[in-house]
């Protein structure tokens, strides 16, 4: 992460506008066991009361970190029922980083964040068809399954 | 001229400054080794 991920740009730019980066040694005495630290890198997305809201083990490019970051900020926006907010960085994923592996969950959240702000359905089975569509083997399209049975 | 990540070393004071600036925490546990 030190060679290639936290030197770039746009990652360095992106953390530092968009969250406060906190860096502690992985046998940090008390705050490694609470969050469960046992391999490195070990990357948290906390809101300001400190709960988790995302997390992730090992290495990530910068091409991935970005929209690692950004779903964690969703994930804050869409527990606290932001969901206005949660959207507006789910759509940023979809649009700057279409390739990226957090493509599967966004398009996954960002139905349930439509249907907590609508009520409509429809939103869900449109969901569980891109999935299964472009992501036939993903674990998002599996746990999006239900929703194809659902009446529009 | 190169920028660098502004990194506190403290949750604590990473989570106070989270709650004046309405912002989240990206918290990296890393092998300093």
């Amino acid at each position: 992460m030190d060679a290639v991920t936290y030197p770039d740009e746009k990652v360095t730019r992106f953390l530092q506008e968009k969250f406060i980066p906190v860096r502690l040694a992985h046998d940090h005495p008390e705050l490694s066991r609470k969050f469960n630290v046992t391999w490195t890198p070990a990357l948290f997305i906390l809101d300001e009361e400190g709960t988790i809201h995302h997390s992730s083990v090992g290495f990530l490019s910068p091409e991935e970190l970005i929209p690692f970051g950004l779903l964690g900020l969703a994930k804050v926006a869409f527990d606290q029922g932001r969901y206005d907010q949660a959207l507006g960085y789910l759509d940023d994923i979809l649009e700057h980083h279409p390739e990226s592996a957090a493509v599967p969950e966004t398009i996954y959240l960002r139905a349930v964040c439509l249907f907590k702000k609508t009520n409509d359905a429809s939103a869900l089975k449109k969901a569980y068809e891109e999935l299964s569509s472009r992501f036939p083997e993903n674990e998002w399209t599996k746990r999006a399954y239900p929703y194809q049975l659902l009446q529009p | 001229m190169e920028k660098k990540i502004t990194w506190l070393e403290s949750l604590g004071e990473g989570l106070k400054q989270a709650r004046e600036g309405k912002k989240a925490v990206f918290l990296d546990f890393f092998n300093p080794g």
